[in-house]
């Protein structure tokens, strides 16, 4: 006789179709028998079902999961490592019927790769990825194995080996980038050579890939997205004014780095700027570059040398006039590229890029290059009207299409943008401080009108006064009033002020709100008793205050103290303070919940004001005329 | 062979994501899906003469990738400790007398209620995790990869019995894992009702 666990065993023996003809039969009669068994055995039918469709990859099912492109990267540089390992195999992964120039690419594949394997072998770097491809090099993210940290590893890409220029180039790039010894400047660490293939390369900081090219992207996309953030645009204009220093030091050193653009200018997470790729940086006289570069003197434009006379250097849409028109340039080159990164972080386009993209024309270098040369650039503001004129001026400045009208140094532009962010600083904290005072008014303003309001419509519901009086007459109000209004000493009208609560509420009245009534009563009579002394009038004012302080600690409202430092200065300060306890009790009573007694205290409040203050105030006070006490 | 196929960085492109999904599903560990693709990969290159050029690439390179896993998970259970005799979810389900002990079983509810088949694969593949590797390997070589009992055996090196304690084990785990959360799903459906 089968159980249950026996029953599974064979369940899941039946589904891998190992069950003997005897063992069916039984599972079967089991099954029959055991509802938990059956369940367990279609579940688990269900679950094999669900793994066997679920097991192939069909298009649906490719996304998910996949590769991450750090995995891709280092898969395909594993890959690439192994086939130099083994000579042979970039043949085996020909097939024998390719053509032989297929034979002779993928041949070169693997050759382009032994510099940075051979070099690994023979120098402590291990190659991670490549991190990026110009037109001279390769950039790779490698690792120093003995100092244990990243580096960035530059060599020169196949096809930049088959030129000597290139090769005096990358030199030469090396020997200024490792002789700018600057914060901005990206520091070189190492020199070197492959010792298999003789192809140079150098290490130097890795400062990641972010550049600020992508930074401004981020920007602009922000304020696309309707989230313009202007703590952003004050970032990327630091970052602007260290690329500004960087290449204000460059000048003083006799270089110019003639191929300035965002792409050019690295940033890492903690806000350092490096300006990167001096490949195209031209000194002052080649055959001496490092004596230029350990000088002091600054040159002067004039003074320096064209080293490649009438060739087109530099990327076209951050291009100088001169330098599109290939002529001799200066340290001004710089400076124009410098207000063309301004123009980018200001209008997220290159200077010379908008008016291409609105037609859909491709871009001919030729007309680009004609179009530096001979027109100014458009103003940043027609591309976007929310950029202040301040900067658009500083911008075109730099980017003149005169070298003389642009700024002389690239510190004096740095200075330009940073004295407008100083002032920009503190007209913002200006204007935060007219708005403060402007929101203050408007909200003092609202709870005044809302005060009125609710005073005028509870005293509009109450019935006169007079009738009230008239009324309560014959229970006594009055003669306790009066009693009140004869008493001069403080301690006898807070006695008599009690008295006049308990006679009028008829009973002993314990609630906390009743005794804020009885304190308010005390400081309005004491208060009257003040002013007829000299100096009665500030006492007042600070009984008033007091008031306000007891009833918000009791009643939990902070409406009293809103309304006592409301108060209108222009008038006497009784008038404040006296408005302010009037108020409260309006509140106090309220609260209550009892129109009788409410109309005991208000009429309690009002003649007390009347007699130690003066009906006209009285009148002010409770309601701007609709209330009237006649004696 | 066009030129482009043979570069390391079409082969990554073109096939990485397929095989990764294919590998992932049955080692259920990225890190370990990616070596084994990584793996396919240089085996690919290494006898790419081998390859006739009748089938596709990719099918070609499933076929590497297949050996791949088995070779992982051989090597995956060679260095774990046998996890067979420390889980067994037949101590919670049944009685001494091998019976269900009442409420026990979680998969009461009707198994042919509507569930998609992409939720049920969701939840198997969420209990795969939770099985111990050593059934969850032999599981799955057996159904994903419909490998007989004697050839896992062989692989794994195993004994029959071994096996069959895993396969019966991984099968009560996961019904009993997928019809908690079947239900636990169903009483959110009805709640949200």
């Amino acid at each position: 006789m089968l159980n249950d666990k026996k029953a599974t065993e064979l369940f899941s023996k039946s589904l891998d179709g190992e069950l003997t003809e005897g063992e069916a039969t039984q599972l079967e009669a089991h099954l029959s028998n055991s509802e938990a068994a059956k369940a367990f055995a279609e579940l688990a039918k269900t679950i094999d079902k669900s793994i066997v469709e679920n097991s192939g990859i069909s298009d649906s099912s490719l996304g998910e999961s996949a590769l991450s492109q750090d995995a891709k990267n280092r898969m395909s540089d594993s890959i690439l490592r192994a086939m130099e390992k083994n000579s042979n195999l970039a043949a085996t992964l020909l097939d024998s019927n390719d053509s032989p120039e297929d034979q002779q690419f993928a041949l070169q594949s693997p050759k382009e790769n032994q510099l940075h394997d051979s070099r690994e072998t023979s120098s402590p770097y291990t190659i991670v990825r490549k991190l990026g491809e110009g037109g001279l090099g390769n950039v790779w993210l490698a690792r120093d194995e003995k100092l244990n940290r990243n580096v960035a590893i530059k060599e020169m890409n196949s096809h930049a080996l088959e030129s000597p220029n290139a090769w005096q180039r990358f030199e030469r790039e090396a020997e200024i980038t490792g002789q700018l010894e600057h914060p901005n400047v990206v520091s070189l660490y190492q020199y070197g050579t492959d010792r298999k293939t003789g192809e140079p390369f150098y290490s130097m900081r890795f400062v990641g890939k972010r550049t600020l090219a992508d930074a401004i992207t981020e920007y602009h996309d922000r304020c696309l997205a309707g989230k313009c953030d202007p703590l952003i645009l004050h970032r990327l204009l630091t970052a602007f004014l260290g690329v500004c220093q960087a290449i204000a030091y460059a000048h003083s050193r006799g270089v110019i780095h003639r191929d300035l653009k965002p792409e050019n200018v690295g940033l890492d997470n903690f806000g350092q700027v490096m300006v990167l790729d001096w490949g195209l940086a031209k000194v002052v006289d080649d055959s001496d570059l490092s004596s230029q570069l350990s000088g002091d003197v600054e040159l002067s434009g004039e003074a320096l040398a064209e080293t490649l006379a009438g060739e087109v250097i530099g990327t076209p849409l951050f291009m100088s006039p001169e330098q599109a028109a290939g002529e001799s340039v200066s340290q001004q080159a710089d400076i124009y590229g410098l207000g063309a990164i301004l123009f980018a972080i200001l209008t997220g386009y290159a200077p010379h890029e908008p008016k291409k993209s609105k037609t859909s024309a491709p871009l001919k270098i030729k007309e680009v290059l004609k179009d530096i040369q001979k027109s100014e650039s458009p103003r940043p503001r027609d591309l976007r009207s929310d950029i202040p004129i301040e900067l658009e001026a500083i911008c075109m400045k730099a980017m003149a299409l005169k070298k003389f009208a642009r700024h002389d140094t690239a510190s004096e532009l740095a200075n330009d943008v940073e004295r407008w962010m100083v002032n920009q600083g503190q007209r913002q904290s200006e204007y935060e401080t007219m708005r403060m005072e402007g929101r203050e008014l408007r909200t003092n303003t609202q709870a005044s009108v809302r005060d009125l309001e609710t005073n005028v419509r509870f005293m509009a519901d109450l019935p006169p006064i007079q009738e009230l009086i008239r009324a309560e007459y014959e229970v006594g109000i009055m003669t306790c009033v009066g009693v009140i209004a004869d008493i001069a000493d403080p301690p006898v009208a807070v006695a008599s002020g009690k008295a006049v609560i308990h006679f009028v509420d008829g009973k002993q009245h314990p609630h906390p709100l009743a005794m804020v009534f009885i304190e308010l009563i005390q400081h309005i009579l004491l208060g009257a008793a003040l002013k007829s002394a000299a100096g009665g009038e500030k006492a007042v004012e600070q009984i008033g205050r007091l008031n306000a302080k007891d009833y918000r600690q009791v009643a939990g409202a902070d409406l009293c103290s809103r309304r006592l430092w409301r108060q209108d200065n222009t008038k006497p300060a009784l008038t404040g303070a006296t408005r302010l306890s009037v108020n409260i009790a309006f509140h106090v009573i309220g609260s209550l919940n009892d129109p009788v007694y409410c109309h005991h205290v208000i009429t309690v409040v009002a003649v007390g004001l009347s007699t130690y203050c003066c009906g006209q105030l009285a009148e002010s006070l409770l309601g701007g005329g609709m209330l009237y006490y006649q004696p | 062979m066009p030129t482009e196929q043979s570069t390391p960085e079409f082969w990554v492109e073109q096939y990485g994501d397929f095989l990764f999904n294919y590998a992932i599903k049955r080692l259920r560990d990225e890190s370990a899906a990616e070596e084994v693709v990584q793996e396919t990969f240089l085996n690919g290159i290494k006898y790419y003469s081998q390859y006739s050029g009748k089938g596709s690439q990719q099918a070609w390179l499933t076929g590497i990738l297949k050996r791949k896993i088995i070779d992982f998970i051989r090597k995956r259970n060679k260095h774990q400790h046998d996890q067979t005799e420390g889980h067994d979810p037949s101590n919670h389900l049944f009685d001494q007398q091998g019976n269900y002990h009442k409420g026990a079983s979680s998969w009461t509810s009707s198994p042919d209620r509507n569930l998609q088949s992409n939720e049920l694969w969701t939840i198997v593949k969420g209990c795969l995790t939770h099985l111990p590797q050593s059934q969850a390997d032999v599981f799955t070589l057996s159904v994903m990869e419909e490998l007989n009992s004697d050839q896992i055996c062989k692989e794994l090196a195993i004994t029959p019995s071994n096996y069959w304690v895993r396969m019966h084990r991984a099968r009560l785990g996961l019904a009993n894992c997928v019809g908690r959360q079947w239900n636990s799903n169903e009483e959110a459906a009805t709640h949200a009702e």
